[in-house]
Parts: C-alpha cells; structure tokens; sequence
C-alpha cells in the first residue's frame, strides 16, 4: 500500500514536471515564433519597399534621360530596320555586310582579317541546319 | 441544531490543530477564540473579495474596453494588394509607416503636450493638436498619419504620455500622374476613390488576395510613350487637354491617358477639373470619326456598295442649316471617296437612304446609346437626341447630334475591323476569355471594305500624316465642334475637338488607337489650319512610330494590295 502511493507520488510529481518542462517549452517556442513572425512581417516590408525602388528606378522617363546621356549613339529600333526574311535574302546583303558591317568587326578585334562574306555565309548555313530548316520566313 | 456553515467551514479548518481539541473543553478560551478566527476570516474574506474585483476590473473588463479601443483603430487601416501591368511592372503599392495618435484621457497636460508636439518639423500646428486632444471622454485620435522614421523617433524621445504609434500603410504610385486616371487612387485609410482601386476596393483588401496582385493589361512601356508623345502635342499645338487610349483588337486595354491628369500621391492641390477622366467620361460629339459607323450600316444594310455614287455637288438645306463639306469636291462621289474625303453631304444622304430606324438599330448594337463597358466606375452615358428624326441621323451621320465617350467609340470601330466580331474592352488581364463571344456587329465582307476604306483615308485622305512606312496603318480623322451653350459660337470662334482613330496591320488589324486634342490651336507649321489631319494626325504617327517596333516584337508588317482603289478618282 505504502509502496503504491509513493510510486504514484513520485509518477505524479514526474509527470507535473514535465508537464510543467512542456509548458516552459511551449512559452518559449511560441515567443520564438512570434519572434519569426515578426521578422517574416519586416522582411516583406523590406521586400516590398525593394520592390517599389526597383521600379521607380526602371521608370521609362528615368531610362529614357540615363540612356540619353549615357548611350548617346543608340536609338530605338524604327520600324524601318525590321524585314522579313525573304526581302533580306532578296537584299545584296553580302555587299551591305563586308561594306558596312565586317570593317567594324575588323576595328575592333585584334584577330586577323577574315573573310566576312564567307564567314556571314558560313553563319547562315549553321543557323538553318540548327533550326533543321524550318527557319521561318517573315 | 445544525451548526452554521461558517462555522462548520473552520472547524474543519482547524481539525487537526491539537489546540482546537484542547481548547475545547475551557469554554471561556474557546469563546474568545472563536470570536477571533471568525473576525479574521471574515476580515480575510473582505480583503480576498476586494482584491478578485480589483484583478477582475483591471484583467478583464478595461482590458475588453481597450481592444475595444484598439479593434476601432485597426479596422480601418489594412493593406492593399499591388497592382501591376501587363509585365508584372508595379503600379501601386503599399508601403508600411507609423501613424501617431493620441489618447486624450491619458494625456497629461493638453497644452504642453501640443506645443512640445507642434515643434517638430512635418506636424500639425498646437491649435490643431490642442483641438485633437481636447476631447478627455476619447480614447483615440489621429495626430499624424504617415509620419517618417525621423519624426517617429523624435516624438518617441519625447517620451509623452498618451502619445503613440500604431502600423499604417501608405498606399504609392510609383509612376506619379501616369496611371492617374485608370488606376485611381485611395483616401488616408486605403479606401479606393476612383479608377480600379475604387472599384477593386474591397477586394484588394481581402486576406485571400493580399499575396497575390491585381494584374492589368496596361503596359508601362506604352503608356509612357503616349503620355509623352500626349503631352509634346499639347504643347506644341496649344490644346486644352488631350486623350488616347490604346487597345487590343481582343478588348485588352493597353494604354488609357486623358491629360491634363493629377498626382495620386498629392492630391492636395488638384484641380477638379483634372480628375475628369475624358475617355469614359466625357460624351463629346466625335464629328467625322463617326462616317466609318455610317458607311459600315451603309455597307452591312446592304443600302450601299463601295462603288455607290452619291451627289455632293450642292449643299443640303435642312430648315436654316446647310450641310457643307469641308474643301468639297462639288461632284458626286462613290461611297468610297466620300469617306476618304470625309464628305458630310454623302454621308447625310447614305443616311438618307438606309433610314432612321436602320440607324437607331445599329448604333445600339455598336453599344453607342448607353455607357462605356469597362471596370472602372467613372463612365459617362452617351447624350442621346429625345426624338430620332430624319434631320438628326442626318447629322448623326457626319457626327453631330449624338455624343459618346471615346471609349464607346473606339469599341464600336475595334469592333467593326475586328471582322465584325463585338469586343468588350477590359482593363483587367485575364477577362479576355470569360467576356469573349462571337456576337457580330456587321458582316466580314463588310469590316474587310470599311478596313480597306481606312487605310485609303491613309493613303490619300485626310490621314496621310499618320501613315508610317512599311505598317499597314488604317485610319479616319474627325474634327468636330464643341458646343457653347445651345450652339457652336460664333463662327470664327469656335473650339473644337480633333481625333484620329486608327491602328495596324491592315489585314487583320491587332491595335486600335483613338486619339484626341481638344481645342488644339493652328500654328505656322499647320499653315493656319487646326483640323485633325494637321495636329492629332501626325501625333498618332509620332506616337505609331514608337509603339510599332515593340508591339510588332521583331515582325515585319505586311500589307495586302488596296482593293478599293478603282472606286477612287483621286485630285
């Protein structure tokens, strides 16, 4: 009889700590997450004050002024430049590139001069195979 | 006799105390005892009562009046979704800040308080914050709303008692005026006042969609490009305002500028007159635009073919009116060349032969008799004439005598060139699929022949200087007079509105666009003249110029052969 209720005092008195030890940990845990919580909360405060600097800084008036100063030289396509494939192909487009495009790529590599209407012909055949020659026109 | 309870109670208590028993048997110490454990614990049970009302008054019912307090503040103040464009650029957002507010009853010297608060730069004067606070019976009351870090932590320093800070969120157009009108804006609590954020108010605010974003069909890209291109013709053409929507032939809504136009983000100096919203909401008379509605009824009535000849050789009189064309070519004319020279007394009596009735049908069909479909709130209803008389489809025919809104306008032509299939702009992405149908508002012969008659108006109209090399531009100008009170003012006085309305390719057009000036004035470059096709013609080129190569993304535009050019004798 004696031996029982000890045991059963001491069950109790294990069984109290532990539930008292869990309490302690719950307390814990759940200040911990508040604790994460609130910085999930800052971070995407953070987030979205990134968000909103990175598109104030893509403004189109704001790249439109530091291209201007920045890339003088440069203009947006015009609709003029855009053909379709066949009038290209129409096009004495090997006399437009060794004259126009092929002494610029000579400036400015250091290579040696190479035959650009060769090497622009050479450049067409691979990207046709490599599409297996469904290039499409237009 | 049964013992009281009390009494009961602590002789059960005290049990097992050995003095209990033996003072039991000397009456008179027990007495005295007695009465002395009762006076105790009833002095105990006193002050254990006291104290539980005490904790109970202070855990629970001012605790409940607090969150009471704070529930009302919190209600009000909750974060939007963002809205963003077509290419998930962002638009508006909201941004976390701190709020100060007050609480009368705990603030110690009103006065003080005010003037120490009032010194701080960027908040309320003292009389406007003794005012706040003089109320003692309030528990709650703003101070300043959106304050910046520096100011929140000067007033923190300060350390005043019933001063404090509460989250708030600030709602931010990161790109100013430029959305103003389509997206709106929002009140100091969030509330959506006009545009999208009036009409998605509620449900921007919703938990389900707070991660999520409102995604539009607006494109940053262009509609930058028409503000600016909007703008540069105001200025140079001394216009009173202007507006240009750009739209997909599939309803999208890609662009929507109407200037002069208001930053959301500071709205306390605008005009109200810059709030108005001139494509839905201002029903203008659209003068010569609407001779591509006429020659469509013509066409689909099957009243008229494009060879059609139609006598614009003398004025018609209808009362003391007269019906005149503008640089007339005093001949009769084929329904093709009455269009392409925008010839008011064909186009009358086109309206003439297919009637009233025809009309009246028709432009109900095109959604031109009520209000502009679209998401936003801020729509006008069309000014429809009470009675429906010869004379007045007559006028109606060169653009008089019925007013609508640009954007009615531009559906009614989208969907005429659309091949004859109706189309409900929107501007949310997304909507396309759930508000398509196959409903036509003519046959495809007939938007093929009114496609064919646009690009003429291009090629030999009144629209050559919107027409751009190597793209298929359709179009027709229209320039019609404002009204002055009952009339149009005097002759020699009289303001009017320009607009071209257009798009590209030819064939199977995928953009259309309508543009307008209002009261543009004649400069030295326009030789003398302020009509369409001298200022709002060569703004919609300028601004085709700069939209075609990122709208066409690397396409060359073809274009088939005209096919109405045997019905034109062009001068």
């Amino acid at each position: 009889m004696n031996r029982s209720v000890i045991v059963s005092v001491v069950f109790l008195v294990l069984v109290g700590l532990c539930v008292s030890r869990v309490k302690y940990e719950v307390v814990f845990l759940r200040n911990k997450l508040k604790e994460i919580d609130r910085k999930i909360e800052k971070y995407q405060d953070d987030i979205r004050v990134y968000n909103a600097e990175w598109s104030y800084l893509n403004d189109p008036k704001r790249l439109k002024r530091l291209a201007m100063k920045y890339l003088p030289n440069l203009r947006p396509t015009e609709n003029a430049q855009i053909i379709s494939f066949d009038a290209f192909m129409a096009s004495d487009f090997e006399k437009a590139f060794t004259q126009n495009i092929a002494p610029v790529i000579e400036q400015h590599s250091q290579r040696r001069t190479i035959d650009a209407s060769k090497a622009f012909g050479s450049f067409l055949d691979e990207a046709v195979g490599r599409n297996g020659g469904v290039m499409q026109n237009g | 006799m049964a013992e009281p309870l009390l009494r009961k109670l602590f002789r059960s208590l005290f049990d097992g105390f050995a003095l209990w028993r033996h003072a039991k048997s000397h009456s008179v110490v027990m007495k005295a005892l007695r009465a002395r454990v009762l006076f105790s614990g009833a002095c105990g049970i006193v002050i254990f009562f006291v104290i539980t009302y005490r904790l109970a008054d202070i855990m629970i019912i001012s605790n409940v009046r607090t969150q009471e307090q704070r529930t009302y503040a919190s209600e009000e103040i909750v974060q939007k979704a963002d809205i963003v464009d077509r290419n998930g650029e962002l638009i508006a957002t909201s941004l976390t800040t701190a709020s100060c507010y007050a609480d009368p009853s705990v603030v110690l010297d009103i006065d003080e308080t005010a003037e120490i608060l009032s010194k701080i730069e960027g908040m309320p004067s003292a009389e406007k914050i003794k005012f706040k606070l003089s109320d003692k019976n309030k528990h709650f009351v703003w101070i300043a709303r959106h304050v910046t870090p520096n100011i929140q932590e000067k007033i923190m320093d300060l350390g005043l008692p019933g001063i404090k800070f509460q989250k708030d969120y600030k709602r931010i157009y990161i790109h100013g005026n430029l959305f103003a009108h389509t997206i709106g804006y929002c009140d100091i609590d969030g509330v959506g006042m006009c545009g999208l954020e009036r009409c998605y108010s509620d449900k921007l605010k919703e938990k389900s969609v707070l991660d999520k974003k409102l995604v539009t069909t607006l494109d940053l890209r262009i509609q930058s490009i028409i503000y600016e291109e909007l703008k540069k013709a105001i200025d140079k053409y001394n216009a009173k305002g202007g507006n240009v929507i750009l739209m997909k032939t599939n309803g999208e809504i890609l662009a929507m500028v109407s200037l002069p136009d208001f930053d959301p983000n500071n709205l306390k100096k605008v005009k109200i007159e810059n709030m108005f919203n001139r494509n839905t909401l201002g029903a203008f008379e659209q003068g010569s635009i609407m001779k591509i509605l006429n020659v469509a009824i013509a066409l689909d009535s099957g009243s008229a073919r494009p060879g059609s000849v139609f006598d614009a050789s003398e004025p018609i009189k209808i009362g003391r009116y007269k019906v005149t064309d503008f640089k007339g070519k005093h001949r009769p004319l084929t329904l093709a060349e009455a269009f392409v020279y925008s010839s008011n007394i064909a186009c009358a009596k086109m309206a003439q032969v297919f009637g009233t009735n025809v009309q009246r049908k028709y432009m109900q069909h095109f959604g031109m008799l009520g209000k502009p479909e679209i998401e936003i709130l801020e729509c006008g209803h069309s000014i429809v004439p009470a009675c429906w008389t010869e004379t007045t489809g007559m006028t109606i025919s060169y653009g008089y005598g019925l007013a609508t809104t640009p954007l009615q306008l531009l559906t009614a032509v989208t969907s005429i060139v659309n091949d004859g299939i109706k189309i409900h702009p929107t501007l949310l992405s997304g909507q396309r699929g759930k508000r398509s149908t196959s409903e036509r508002v003519v046959s495809s012969e007939t938007s093929e022949l009114v496609r064919e008659l646009m690009r003429a108006v291009v090629c030999f109209g009144t629209g050559k200087k919107a027409a751009l090399a190597g793209v298929g531009i359709i179009g027709k100008t229209g320039t019609a007079y404002k009204t002055k009170g009952k009339g149009y003012g005097a002759a020699g006085n009289r303001q009017r509105i320009t607009t071209f309305i257009g798009g590209f390719p030819k064939d199977k057009p995928q953009y259309m666009m309508l543009a307008s000036l209002d009261d543009p004035q004649a400069t030295s470059e326009t030789f003398g003249y302020a009509t369409a096709g001298w200022n709002i013609a060569p703004t919609a080129r300028h601004i085709f110029e700069r939209i075609v190569p990122i709208l066409s993304n690397g396409k060359p535009q073809h274009e088939s052969p005209l096919k109405v050019a045997k019905y034109l004798k062009l001068d």
